[in-house]
Parts: C-alpha cells; structure tokens; sequence
C-alpha cells in the first residue's frame, strides 16, 4: 500500500543529477578550504609583521631592559647560594616573581606563535594550490 | 557513574572550570605580589629623606627632575642587585641596576658570602657589586637575607 509520501512523489519529474556534480562540490569544498587557509596566513603574517615591526622600533628599550632584569641575579644566587635560597623561600620564591618580564615573555611566545602558524600555513596553501583533495570512491 | 564522568559535555564542562580556577589562582598572585611591590614602593618613598639622603638635605626626591615628577619605576622588595653607594654601621646603601637606590639592614640572621667563603661587614665596601635577598620592612628598607659578593 502507497504511503502519502510515494503518492506526492509519483507526481513530481524524476529528479536528475548534473554530470559534473561531483566535480562541482570538490571545486567548492577546495575553494573554500583554500580561503580559510589564505585568511590564517593572513592573520598570522599580520602577528608577524606587527611583532617584528614593534621590536624594530623599541629595541633599544628592551634591550636595555632585558640586560638590567633582576631575575637573573636572582637565578644566579639560586645557584651560589641554594642553602639560602631553600631557608627563605619565601623572599626568593616573590623576588622572582616581582622581577619576571611577563610582558617581554608574552611577546616572545606571541611572535613565536605568529612564526610558527605562518609557516605552516604557508607550506599547507603551497600543498593544497599543487595538490588538490582527491575524492576516494566509495565501494559498496 | 562511569558514563556521567565520561560523558563530553562534564568533560568539557571540568576542562572549562579547571582552565578558570587556574587563570583565577595566576591573577590573585600576581594581584597579591604587585600589591606587596607597590606597598614597598610607598614605603621606601615615603621614607627616602630618613633612609637615604644625609642629614639635614633637601629633598626634591629621588631621581625627580626639579618638577618633581614620580618616578617610573617599582624597586624589588625582595632583593637588590647592584654596587654599594655606602656602607654604616648596619646598613648599606645599594644603588639597583634600574638607578633605584635602596636601603639594606644587615641583621644578626644575614648571610654574608664571598665566593666560596663567608664574609664581614668590613669586607662590604663602596663601589662593590654585590646581590642581596631580603624582604621588605615598614620603613621601606630591606631586612637582609644573603648578601653574595662575586669577585670579578
């Protein structure tokens, strides 16, 4: 016995597919795979670029900073010194984390960051432009 | 039970509590040191003409241009890195690699090292490199730990 649904569908043309359907989607699927990889390159370089660019222009004060920074005498007395270190460690323990550049800390890690993806995102466009997806068949 | 725990969306929810209970620990001490720095800060400023500068001088400050601007920098409340200015009878004076100048106490529990060796008061001498490990006192001034003198 038809169901209503088999007897809506009798009246409707035999749906057809287009013969490059297929093709069509991958096409699809591969541009906008290559999108969503030139829009990571992109943020990524522009991390670079504003990272490096701000180096460029403060690296005097930084440098000048970085070499007065007192957590390194600090490291040097937990090596002179451990016995005492150990006794108060306490004091030693919040000198170093008075004295740690977190801020020159984060932008080291961001640009490294920003580097690193800008790379791989380079070396996956340059893969996907001479390498496109291949559809396997599927056999049943 | 097993399930409950294994369960993506407790997983998720524990990864997202566990993330913030650490964030929140990391801002509190840094919260709690920052306000510790700056304590010491108000104290050593408030306390520079009676620790640092001689009797009976005037005080602009210390490093202020003549318009007595604030200085930009918090000098370590846990330690000093930089050479003697001056020594008395149980203090020194120790001018830090930022050019913040700090008062140090040296106490009967203060270590004194030389290299290898243990040192005196005698051996702390004006124009020496010297590290110190202390904590902050309510004058402003540094209670000292360790006081290590490298031999160039």
């Amino acid at each position: 016995m038809e169901t209503l649904e088999q007897k809506i569908l009798a009246h409707l043309p035999e749906p057809k597919m287009p013969a490059d359907l297929g093709n069509r989607i991958m096409a699809r699927v591969e541009r906008s795979r290559l999108r969503a990889l030139y829009l990571r390159l992109a943020l990524s370089s522009a991390g670079c670029v504003a990272g490096f660019a701000y180096l460029g222009a403060e690296w005097r004060a930084l440098w000048s900073a970085a070499s007065q920074l007192p957590i390194f005498g600090f490291l040097r007395l937990a090596f002179s010194d451990p016995d005492i270190m150990f006794a108060n460690f306490q004091e030693y323990f919040l000198g170093l984390i008075e004295s740690t550049p977190f801020g020159l800390i984060a932008l080291g890690f961001g640009l490294t960051f920003c580097l690193i993806c800008a790379v791989e995102f380079l070396s996956a466009a340059r893969r996907a432009r001479h390498a496109p997806l291949i559809i396997h068949p599927v056999i049943s | 039970m097993p399930q409950f725990i294994h369960s993506r969306i407790i997983i998720i929810a524990l990864a997202t509590l566990a993330t913030l209970a650490i964030l929140a620990g990391v801002f509190q001490l840094g919260v709690s040191v920052g306000e510790r720095k700056s304590r010491h800060f108000t104290r050593w400023f408030e306390n520079y003409d009676r620790n640092l500068m001689p009797p009976g001088s005037r005080r602009p400050g210390p490093n202020m241009p003549p318009g007595g601007m604030p200085m930009p920098m918090l000098p370590n409340a846990h330690g000093v890195f930089g050479k003697i200015l001056s020594v008395s009878d149980n203090s020194l004076i120790i001018q830090g690699k930022d050019n913040v100048e700090q008062n140090v106490i040296i106490t009967s529990s203060t270590a004194i090292r030389i290299d290898r060796g243990v040192g005196t008061i005698q051996d702390l001498k004006p124009e020496t490199e010297v590290s110190v490990l202390g904590a902050p006192n309510e004058q402003g001034q540094i209670q000292a730990r360790l006081i290590r003198l490298f031999n160039k």
